[in-house]
């Protein structure tokens, strides 16, 4: 009777460290990124049938379905430019300019990975909104109100409640051998805090 | 050795092989109950369905790009090989690619490759179809997925039309 309640206890402890461990190390995307450009980070491995397991549960976590590189590159923030976790609390800009891709799209994504409510169902801002605003530079405010601050810039809405992590997924598709070869050296926009509540 | 320590190696054993199994499994598992949660949405395989443009109210898989238009196949070539048919496609940007049980995507298709042309291709399972089918996938069950790019909101009755008529089915 006593060697069960051993067996239980050990079996119960190795499954709250095993299985805890490895679950936080995936929720906290602790496998390293193959690139890292300012805030901006992602893996080559996508979709890729050579990724390894931790890469694999990570993407399947955070971007089940992702397409492999030569479809798309994916980079991700989930801090500002100066390193601190991004915030509903807060406001920012996103300054940039066109990027070398044949279509690109940056979207906001609140703490569980899906798409932010807000009144005017606006989730991503486009190379073809910046196409049609005709400049080859852009501003984009992240408010949680999702007013406009600035007369020429685009707005998102970065999350629901005050103090909501939130992070910001640039999609590049088709993109430029440039890239492809060097994704560290793209001229990724700039993540700005702006103030917090 | 002490008893607690013999006790302590065998958890840390078994919690260190717990960890590298829960992460093996995973992609799996995960991408198990994305399928089982589409099914419960009265999905069914072999069969291509559309839903609408990804929005908070409307989202079933993480990071859905709001921007494209997703249309699913849920397949199962246990039973032999499946078909995915277009026909002519819009001018924008789509693909159709292929994700396994451990959700790797071991195929793409897009505008660029097909041209104009419309598509027309087989998929069987790894050893069991071997040589009569344009793509293997490495389990008997995954997933179909279509993107189309909407780029604005006058193109959305092209896409869906077009869309409507991609055909995922039993070969035989």
């Amino acid at each position: 009777m006593r060697a069960i309640g051993t067996a239980i206890i050990v079996l119960f402890f190795a499954l709250l460290f095993g299985v805890g461990s490895a679950l936080y190390r995936v929720e906290t995307l602790s496998s390293s990124p193959d690139f890292q450009v300012g805030p901006w980070q992602g893996s080559l491995h996508a979709g890729s049938q050579a990724a390894d397991g931790l890469t694999r549960a990570v993407i399947a976590r955070t971007a089940m379905l992702a397409l492999n590189r030569e479809e798309a590159i994916y980079y991700i923030a989930s801090t500002d430019n100066d390193g601190r976790a991004l915030s509903s609390s807060c406001r920012y800009s996103l300054t940039g300019g066109d990027m070398p891709a044949r279509w690109w799209s940056i979207t906001a994504y609140g703490p569980d990975y899906f798409l932010i409510p807000n009144v005017e169902n606006r989730y991503s801002i486009t190379q073809t909104d910046i196409q049609a605003a005709g400049e080859g530079e852009f501003l984009v405010e992240l408010a949680a109100d999702g007013v406009r601050r600035s007369p020429d810039s685009l707005v998102l809405s970065n999350g629901t409640g005050p103090g909501q992590t939130f992070s910001l997924l640039l999609r590049l598709y088709h993109p430029s051998q440039a890239v492809l070869a060097a994704p560290e050296g793209l001229a990724v926009p700039i993540i700005s805090n702006l103030g917090c509540l | 050795m002490t008893r607690f320590l013999r006790l302590s190696l065998i958890c840390v054993s078994l919690a260190v092989g717990l960890h590298v199994l829960t992460i093996a499994a995973m992609p799996r598992v995960l991408m198990a109950i994305a399928s089982a949660r589409m099914q419960e949405q009265g999905m069914v395989f072999n069969e291509m369905v559309h839903p609408g443009p990804r929005t908070a109210e409307e989202q079933t898989i993480v990071r859905p790009s709001p921007d494209l238009l997703y249309s699913v196949c849920l397949y199962d070539v246990t039973a032999g090989p499946i078909r995915i048919s277009t026909s002519t496609m819009p001018d924008t940007y789509w693909s159709i690619s292929g994700f396994a049980a451990n959700t790797d995507n071991f195929f793409v298709i897009n505008d660029v490759m097909a041209g104009s042309e419309p598509v027309d291709v087989t998929i069987g399972r790894i050893g069991a179809d071997p040589g009569d089918v344009d793509y293997h996938s490495p389990s008997a069950r995954g997933m179909i997925l279509l993107r189309m790019l909407m780029k604005d909101a006058d193109a959305l009755p092209a896409l869906e039309e077009a869309r409507r008529m991609v055909g995922c089915e039993a070969v035989n």
